[in-house]
C-alpha cells in the first residue's frame, strides 16, 4: 500500500468512525472503500458490517484496532536501521504520514505505549491501561477528544488530560535511553 | 515504597495546568520524601511545555477558508486577542465582520464561558454609534472561538453606476483632518459609549484602533465593546507596543485589560475600570487625534515600552495639549476635562462629553452653561418692542414692561460675562496647575541632575587622590633606588611634596564643590516644596471658582424663568392692547365714515 491510499483507507475509516459514533445511516462511503482495498473491504463487509448494525461503538473499537494493524505493518516494512529520532513531533492527528515519514518513532511509540498501560517502568502510572487506550483511540483512529469520550464513557476533561500525559511521557522518553 | 507514594501520572495531571510558582509549591508538599518521583514528574513536565509551544503558531487563517458558515475574505487587521475578517456569511448571503480568536485562548478553560458572558452583555447595547454583536460562540468542537459582528461597510456608488460595498476602517488608520472633524467623529464615540454605559457595560479599552468610521456616510462606531475581558490578553512582554492591548497584573489587585498609551491613571495603578476610565480613554482618544500623537510615549531606553508607558501614566499628567500642537484654547479645556487625572473631575458622562463636542462643533460656547437659549430669549424681547411705540396709555405700560424686560437681559448678560470670566479664570487656574506639575516634573530632573553632578565631582576628586598617591608612591620608591643620588633624591623628594601639596589643593577644591552642589540641591528641594503648595493652593481656587460658577448657574437659571413670566405677561398686555383697539376702531368706525 502506498502513502496515498493509506491515507484514504485511513480517511474513510476515520469517517464512518466519526459517522458511527453519531449514530448516522448507513451509506455507500464503504462501498467506495472497496475499491481501494480489497483487504479492509473484507473486514468492513464482514465483522465489521454486522457490528455497525449491532453496537456501533463495538465496531469503532474493532476498526482502530485494525487501524492500528495496518499502520504497525506498514511502519515495519518502511523500518530503517535508525534510532528513534527524539526531535520528531508525536502526531495524533494524521497517523498515515506519521508512520510513513517516521516508521521507527512510530513504532517506538507504539512499545512505549504498551509500556505505559503496564504502569512504566517502576510501576508508579496507576491508570495506565485507560490513559494507553485513550491514547490509541487519538492516534490510530484519528478521534477527536469528545468522541473518545463518547465512545470508552470517560468524562471529556479525562480524556484531555490523558492525552497530555500520553504525548509528554512519549516526548520524555523518546528523548530518554531508548 | 509505601502505600502514601503519589503516583507520577496522577500528580502530573493535577500540576500540569498550574503556572510555574503553584507547580513548584505543590510539588514540595507531595514529594517531600520522594525526590525520585518529584523529578519524574518534572522531566514529564519539561517535556509537556517543550510541546505545548508549537500549538501557539498552528496555522492562522487564511483568506478563502471556511468557518462554520463564513467564508473568510479580506483580514481587517490581527491583534493580541485575535483577527477580525471580512465574511460572508453562507446561510444569510450577507456580509460579516467575524472575530476570531487566536487558537492559543482554547486551552485556556473558561475562554469560552468569557467570551460568551461579554458578547452577550455587548449586544445589549443599542446605538447608532456602536458595532452591533451579532453571534458568539465556538465553530465546532476543537475550531476556533468567534465574535460575529455587523459589517462597518456602506454602498459606494461608482462612476459607472455600480454599487460596490467599501468597508470603514478605523480612527488609527486614517485619522481626520482638522480639528473639528476629530471633535465630530468623537462626539459620535462618545455617544455610543454612553449607550453601553446605560446598560451597565463598560469599553475599558477606548482608543483610536477600536473606533471605525462608515465610509460613505463619516458616522464613527464603537466596536470590541465588553470584548476586554483580562482572560482574553497576555501581559505585555518588552517588544510589546505602547498601543496594543494587554493585561496587566499588579500585586494585590485583580487583573486590568488596556492599552498602555490610552490607559486611565487608575487603570495603569491596577485599580477597577469605571465609566470615568471609559471617558479618560475617549479624551485621551481625542488628544491622540488633535495633537497627531498620543498622550504618552515609551522613553528611550526603557526596557518595556509598555511597562514604562503605564508608570508614566500612573504617575505624571501628559504633556498640556497646547503645548504639543495648535489647538483652540475651548477644545484643550474639553480634552483636559475628560483626561483629568482625578476621576470626580472628569466629565460626569459620555453624553455631557458629547454634548460639549456637539457645541464646540457648532461653535457655540462649550462651558457646558448653554447660552444658546439665552440669545434666543433675548432676540424674542427685541421683537416684542415695536407694540411700545404704537401703544398710547397701555403702550406706556407695556414700555415699564419692556424696560424690565430689558434690565433683566442686562442684568442677564452681566451674568453671563461674569460666568464666563468665571471660567476663563478656571481654565487659568488648571493650565496654571498643569504648568507647576511641569515645573515640579523639571526641577525633581534638575535636582537629579545635580546630585549626579556631585557624584561625578566626587570620584573625580577620588581618582585624582588616589593618581596623587600613585605618583608620591613612585617618586618614594624612586627616592630609595637613587639613594647614592642624594641630591637628584632630594629634588624629586621636593617635586613628591609639591605635587601632593597640589593633588590635596585640588581634593579641597573638589570637595567645596561637592558641598555647594549639595547645597544647591537642598535649595531646589525646597523650592519644589514651595512649587507643590503653589499647586494645591491652585488647586484649591479652582474648587472654589466652580462652586461659585454653580451659585452662578442656578441664579441665571431663576432669573431665565421670571424673564419667561415677564415675556408672558407682556404678550397678554399686547393681546390686551390690541383687543382694547380693535374695540376703540370699531365705535369710531360709524363716528367717521360718512
Amino acid at each position: 500500500m502506498n502513502p496515498g491510499e493509506l491515507r484514504q483507507v485511513y480517511n474513510e475509516l476515520r469517517g464512518t468512525a466519526r459517522r458511527l459514533l453519531r449514530r448516522e445511516p448507513y451509506d455507500h462511503t464503504l462501498e467506495s472503500c472497496e475499491l481501494v482495498n480489497l483487504a479492509w473491504a473484507r473486514l468492513l463487509a464482514g465483522e465489521l458490517r454486522d457490528l455497525t448494525l449491532a453496537d456501533p461503538d463495538s465496531a469503532v473499537k474493532l476498526a482502530v484496532t485494525h487501524m492500528r494493524r495496518v499502520l504497525l505493518d506498514h511502519a515495519r516494512r518502511r523500518r530503517s536501521k535508525k534510532r528513534p529520532d527524539a526531535r520528531v513531533r508525536i502526531r495524533f492527528d494524521d497517523a498515515p504520514v506519521f508512520s510513513h515519514e517516521h516508521p521507527d518513532t512510530f513504532l517506538e511509540v507504539d512499545r512505549l505505549l504498551e509500556e505505559m498501560a503496564a504502569g512504566g517502568p517502576d510501576g508508579r502510572i496507576r491508570n495506565g491501561p485507560r490513559r494507553a487506550r485513550v491514547a490509541r483511540f487519538a492516534l490510530y483512529g484519528g478521534l477527536t477528544e469528545s468522541e473518545i469520550s463518547t465512545l470508552i464513557g470517560v468524562p471529556k476533561s479525562t480524556v484531555g488530560n490523558d492525552v497530555r500525559f500520553a504525548r509528554a511521557w512519549l516526548t520524555d522518553r523518546l528523548d530518554g535511553p531508548c | 515504597m509505601d502505600s502514601s507514594t503519589p503516583f507520577v501520572d496522577d500528580l502530573f495531571d493535577e500540576v500540569a495546568s498550574l503556572d510555574e510558582q503553584a507547580r513548584a509549591a505543590l510539588l514540595d508538599r507531595r514529594c517531600k520524601d520522594h525526590p525520585e518521583i518529584r523529578e519524574a514528574v518534572e522531566k514529564l513536565l519539561r517535556a509537556c511545555d517543550g510541546l505545548s509551544e508549537p500549538t501557539g503558531d498552528s496555522p492562522s487563517h487564511q483568506a478563502g477558508d471556511v468557518v462554520g458558515p463564513w467564508r473568510l475574505e479580506t483580514c481587517l487587521g490581527s491583534g493580541a486577542s485575535g483577527s477580525v475578517w471580512t465574511a460572508w456569511d453562507t446561510h444569510l448571503q450577507t456580509w460579516s465582520a467575524l472575530k476570531l480568536l487566536h487558537p492559543a485562548l482554547s486551552d485556556r478553560p473558561n475562554a469560552m464561558e468569557v467570551v460568551l458572558r461579554e458578547a452577550r452583555a455587548a449586544s445589549a447595547i443599542i446605538s447608532d454609534h456602536v458595532v452591533r454583536v451579532k453571534a458568539a460562540g465556538r465553530v465546532a468542537d476543537d475550531g476556533p472561538y468567534y465574535v460575529e459582528m455587523l459589517l462597518c461597510a456602506e454602498y459606494l456608488t461608482e462612476d459607472g453606476g455600480t454599487e460596490r460595498v467599501v468597508v470603514g476602517r478605523s480612527l488609527q488608520d486614517t485619522p481626520p483632518s482638522g480639528v473639528k472633524a476629530a471633535a465630530r467623529l468623537m462626539a459620535h464615540a462618545c455617544r455610543g459609549t454612553d449607550a453601553g454605559h446605560r446598560v451597565g457595560i463598560l469599553h475599558r479599552d477606548i482608543k483610536p484602533a477600536n473606533i471605525l468610521v462608515t465610509p460613505v456616510s463619516g458616522r464613527a462606531l464603537v466596536t470590541d465593546f465588553g470584548l476586554s475581558a483580562p482572560e482574553l490578553y497576555s501581559p505585555p512582554t518588552a517588544d510589546t507596543p505602547g498601543t496594543a492591548s494587554v493585561s496587566l497584573l499588579r500585586p494585590g489587585h485583580s487583573p486590568i485589560v488596556g492599552t498602555p498609551a490610552f490607559m486611565s491613571p487608575e487603570q495603569a495603578r491596577g485599580e477597577t475600570s469605571t465609566r470615568a476610565s471609559d471617558i479618560y480613554g475617549l479624551g485621551a482618544t481625542l488628544y491622540t487625534l488633535v495633537a497627531r500623537q498620543a498622550p504618552y510615549q515609551a522613553r528611550q531606553g526603557a526596557e518595556s515600552a509598555a511597562w514604562d508607558i503605564v508608570d508614566q501614566v500612573a504617575t505624571v499628567a501628559p504633556a498640556p495639549l497646547r503645548s504639543v500642537a495648535q489647538v483652540p484654547r475651548r477644545m484643550a479645556a474639553i480634552v483636559a476635562k475628560a483626561m483629568a487625572r482625578d476621576p470626580r473631575d472628569r466629565y460626569p458622562t459620555a453624553a455631557a462629553m458629547a454634548d460639549d463636542l456637539e457645541r464646540f462643533v457648532a461653535d457655540l460656547p462649550t462651558s457646558g452653561l448653554g447660552l444658546a437659549p439665552l440669545s434666543r430669549s433675548w432676540l424674542f424681547a427685541r421683537r416684542h418692542k415695536a407694540p411700545v411705540i404704537t401703544g398710547a396709555i397701555m403702550g406706556g405700560m407695556l414700555l415699564v414692561f419692556a424696560g424690565g424686560i430689558w434690565q433683566l437681559a442686562n442684568i442677564r448678560d452681566e451674568l453671563q460675562q461674569d460666568v464666563a470670566t468665571a471660567t476663563l479664570r478656571r481654565d487659568e487656574a488648571q493650565t496654571a496647575a498643569a504648568d507647576a506639575d511641569i515645573r515640579a516634573a523639571y526641577s525633581r530632573q534638575e535636582a537629579a541632575r545635580a546630585a549626579r553632578r556631585a557624584e561625578e565631582a566626587a570620584s573625580g576628586a577620588a581618582a585624582a587622590a588616589a593618581q596623587a598617591s600613585a605618583a608620591v608612591a613612585e617618586v618614594l620608591a624612586a627616592t630609595e633606588w637613587g639613594e647614592a643620588q642624594s641630591s637628584a633624591a632630594s629634588e624629586a623628594k621636593e617635586l613628591a611634596r609639591r605635587v601632593s601639596a597640589d593633588a590635596e589643593t585640588a581634593l579641597i577644591g573638589m570637595e567645596r564643590q561637592r558641598q555647594e552642589a549639595i547645597e544647591s540641591r537642598n535649595l531646589i528641594e525646597l523650592q519644589l516644596i514651595n512649587l507643590r503648595a503653589e499647586l494645591s493652593a491652585q488647586r484649591t481656587l479652582s474648587e472654589e471658582l466652580d462652586a461659585q460658577l454653580g451659585l452662578l448657574q442656578s441664579d441665571r437659571s431663576r432669573l431665565e424663568i421670571a424673564l419667561a413670566d415677564a415675556e408672558r405677561r407682556a404678550d397678554r398686555l399686547q393681546a390686551q392692547i390690541d383687543q382694547a383697539r380693535a374695540a376703540a376702531l370699531e365705535q369710531l368706525e360709524p363716528a367717521i365714515l360718512p
